[in-house]
């Protein structure tokens, strides 16, 4: 009978539950071998935490009763180490867990089983929650603040983040979160909701970003690499996979121009699509540098040269740009300036849509590459409309280009050569006089796709297109691609163009002089090297000059356009 | 010289002693002595336990082997613990010295109705016992083997200081060694697993030694090891009072 009492007393050993709230404990735990997954079906408030299956303990001392317990921990899992400090309360009904965990190099994404959380996370974290059942779940209210030197999340770095807020169930407010992110300081504060079910993840963020520079944002955002300075508030909500933005601009400098304070821009995601809407206003806008951003060729970009002033409002979707107008004033703008003009265009299915209606002066008929015939400066005013079709599928200008409209030349004339000039104003004086209309009431006009809207000489009777059809243009792109550069602008045919371009060239008494000696620059590559030698020998003095951007081919040397060797 | 008379007196003692022997013994393998035994030893624990008890049979030899078949413990007309059959080897001399060493102590499909929820059945199930001058001698159970056990906490879920307590733990194993020293109730788990329900969770094995002491339970080398997880504990819980625990 003793030995029946004692196996009681044995079984009462686990019938403590009465009795775990004056208990102290003061245990070492080691693991060799550590599952969340499996013990937080006995302990619930490890069910959010799912370490990896290797991960180890290697530390775990508790001491102290169930309602004032200290726990210091760590483990590690291959580089990734955690420890900290905890103080919890685990006495029912609400539990309480405080302190502070230093993470080290931890992959949050497989700790945590969520592939888009940063990969490696150093951070310090201090917390004061409180855990609390409700309707068979854990609840979790508290505060927390995290902070970190450096943060990477989706391909995207920020350093020096500072962050603290409050945790209330499935919602996680952050007060204020402060981080770097290349070059830009970020201060927002927001909010998340996780809601129950399959509903998507809400929140809203407010904040502010001040000191954006486009040139080192990541490869992956394609942004432009545009010399910035951006300051701007932001405001960007969501539900599930729909998202909104806002960013009001404060006076910030894109590409050396200066943005109005006030510029907004607003994007939305939805079902219906991504639609975006800017408008504002910029000052002295260069296009060459937005070019040289974008990538476009350095010698096509001058002449992009420009200090566009005014105000702009764009508006699209994904696919089509639905409207865009621009509002320039006292600009410059391909050598002429504007004091003012309006551009209006807008994608719809037939085609864009545009119309420019302005004034120009001291318009320079060079810089649209018109040959030594056509340069010169042109001064009026425009009013022309048009619509560019086939962009998609093999744009030609003399058949997916129509304009229509009037081009009023005015009284101021100027440009480099009077003779030149004189040229244009008799034949911008006949235009003014009899403004030329087509009888179909809609003139085609050779363009330089769709940028330069200006008329173009009518094709002469040498014109290969004429003679030959438009089958065979492709065998003038060499003579084209070899003069690629050069002011030039002929008919509308393309084949029409290449041919006065060529036969400009080779009226030019400097240039067959220079081809004599040096050949072309594609020809200088095929000569042998001793061949090539002697003639980048024979001409170093002039190759020196034209290096140092001095003598009469230094114009060529600026575009690019130098000799075998350079 | 011993004398005839003597000598006769010593002989029908060690007849009467080995009649009287032979009886009892004889009377003790009838199965309506071993009824009335059983009886007597639930009236003597019944004495220490605020429960009834029944045993249905007395097997064994009782010189030294007990086996007690079909115990039920019954607490306000549920029974809390039934044990299909108790086996116990002691060696009679010793006990009958004072001795409380058991070799062997087997426990065959056992199941334990803890009762669950905020209070377990077992609470307050040993009575209160005056504090004794008398020095009692100390227990030892030299191996304690448990097969096929179940508990059952209850259909309420339990929960103890954050921890799910499975509804049902079944499959039960162990084989313990329980030695009461001068600093408590050393019990030394040589082997001990168990499978739990609602929450699913398999205890594959756990090894160590627990010191039941009067106010400390200390933890040495306790090894637990699950399906997928292995660790160690030492250390001691302080504040255990196991005065309070046997009130209770």
């Amino acid at each position: 009978m003793r030995v029946v009492l004692a196996l009681i007393g044995l079984l009462a050993l686990a019938d403590t539950a009465q009795l775990l709230a004056q208990l102290r404990f003061k245990l070492d735990i080691a693991a060799k071998r550590l599952s969340l997954e499996e013990l937080s079906r006995v302990i619930p408030a490890l069910d959010s935490v799912n370490l990896p299956p290797g991960f180890q303990i290697d530390q775990l001392d508790v001491s102290g009763p169930l309602g004032n317990m200290e726990i210091t921990f760590a483990g590690h899992d291959g580089d990734s180490r955690v420890s900290g400090k905890l103080l919890v309360d685990l006495r029912a009904p609400e539990r309480r867990v405080q302190g502070v965990a230093d993470f080290a190099n931890v992959d949050a994404g497989r700790w945590l089983g969520q592939p888009a959380l940063p990969p490696d996370v150093t951070a310090n974290v201090e917390f004061d929650l409180r855990l609390s059942a409700r309707d068979g779940r854990t609840v979790v209210n508290g505060t927390y603040a995290v902070r970190s030197p450096d943060v990477s999340l989706a391909g995207y770095r920020a350093t020096s983040v500072r962050a603290h807020g409050r945790v209330e169930d499935r919602t996680i407010t952050i007060a204020q979160v402060r981080a770097r992110a290349y070059s830009a300081a970020i201060d927002a504060r927001g909010r998340m909701t996780f809601p129950e079910g399959d509903a998507g993840t809400r929140y809203a963020f407010d904040g502010t970003v001040a000191g954006l520079d486009l040139r080192r944002l990541p490869r992956s955002m394609r942004a432009p690499a545009i010399a910035s300075d951006v300051t701007a508030g932001f405001h960007v909500s969501g539900a599930g996979p729909a998202m909104s933005g806002r960013a009001q601009l404060s006076p910030s400098t894109i590409a050396g121009a200066a943005v109005g304070g006030g510029t907004v821009l607003e994007f939305g995601l939805s079902d219906a699509g991504f639609r975006y809407a800017a408008r504002g206003a910029v000052r002295g806008l260069d296009l060459q540098q937005v070019a040289h951003g974008l990538g476009i060729d350095a010698r096509a970009s001058n002449r992009f040269s420009s200090a566009i002033a005014g105000r702009f409002d764009v508006e699209g979707t994904r696919d089509r740009l639905v409207g865009a107008s621009i509002v320039l004033t006292d600009s410059r703008l391909f050598g002429a300036s504007v004091p003012a003009a309006t551009v209006r265009a807008a994608e719809t299915p037939e085609g864009w849509q545009f119309g420019v209606d302005g004034q120009f002066t001291a318009l320079d008929l060079a810089a649209f590459g018109a040959g030594a015939k056509d340069d010169g400066a042109l001064a009026g005013h425009l009013n022309v409309s048009g619509s560019v079709t086939g962009l998609d599928d093999g744009f030609e200008v003399s058949s997916d280009l129509a304009v229509e409209g009037r081009v009023t030349p005015g009284p101021e004339r100027g440009g480099r050569d009077d003779d030149r000039g004189r040229r244009h104003r008799g034949a911008a004086g006949r235009r003014r006089a009899a403004p030329r209309r087509r009888p179909a009431g809609r003139s085609r006009m050779a363009g330089d796709g769709g940028r330069n809207v200006r008329p173009r000489p009518p094709c002469g009777d040498r014109c290969p297109v004429r003679r030959e059809g438009r089958a065979a243009r492709s065998d003038w792109r060499d003579v084209r691609k070899a003069t690629r550069g050069d002011r030039f602008t002929g008919g509308h045919h393309r084949r029409c163009r290449d041919a006065r371009r060529e036969r400009v060239v080779r009226r030019s008494a400097s240039r067959i002089r220079r081809d004599r000696r040096l050949g072309s620059p594609r020809r200088i590559h095929r000569l042998s090297p001793a061949r090539r030698a002697v003639l980048v020998h024979g001409i170093g003095a002039r190759r020196r000059r034209i290096r140092r951007g001095r003598g009469p081919d230094a114009h060529r040397r600026r575009r690019g356009f130098g000799v075998c060797g350079t | 010289m011993m004398t005839p008379r003597l000598v006769r007196w010593l002989a029908w003692s060690a007849i009467g002693i080995l009649a009287f022997a032979a009886a009892s013994w004889l009377i003790l393998q009838t199965n309506w002595s071993r009824v009335r035994l059983g009886r007597l030893a639930a009236r003597q624990a019944e004495r220490f336990l605020d429960a009834n008890i029944s045993v249905a049979r007395i097997g064994g030899d009782l010189y030294s082997t007990a086996v007690l078949e079909d115990v039920v413990i019954r607490r306000d007309g549920s029974s809390i613990i039934e044990i299909g059959r108790l086996s116990v080897h002691y060696d009679v001399i010793d006990l009958v010295l004072g001795g409380r060493t058991f070799q062997r102590v087997e426990l065959d499909s056992p199941v334990i109705a803890s009762g669950g929820g905020s209070g377990f059945a077992l609470s307050g199930l040993l009575k209160p016992r005056p504090p004794s001058d008398r020095e009692s001698p100390p227990i030892r159970i030299d191996r304690l083997v448990i097969r096929n056990g179940t508990v059952v906490i209850g259909p309420e879920p339990a929960e103890v200081g954050g921890m799910r307590v499975p509804d049902r733990i079944t499959s039960l194993a162990a084989e313990l060694q329980i030695t009461q020293r001068p600093g408590g109730l050393e019990v030394r788990i040589h082997r001990l697993s168990m499978y739990g329900s609602g929450p699913e969770i398999a205890v594959t094995a756990v090894t160590g030694t627990v010191l039941a002491g009067a106010t400390d339970l200390t933890i040495d080398n306790l090894t637990v090891q699950l399906e997928d997880t292995v660790f160690t504990i030492d250390g001691t819980i302080e504040n255990y009072d196991s005065g309070e625990v046997a009130r209770q």
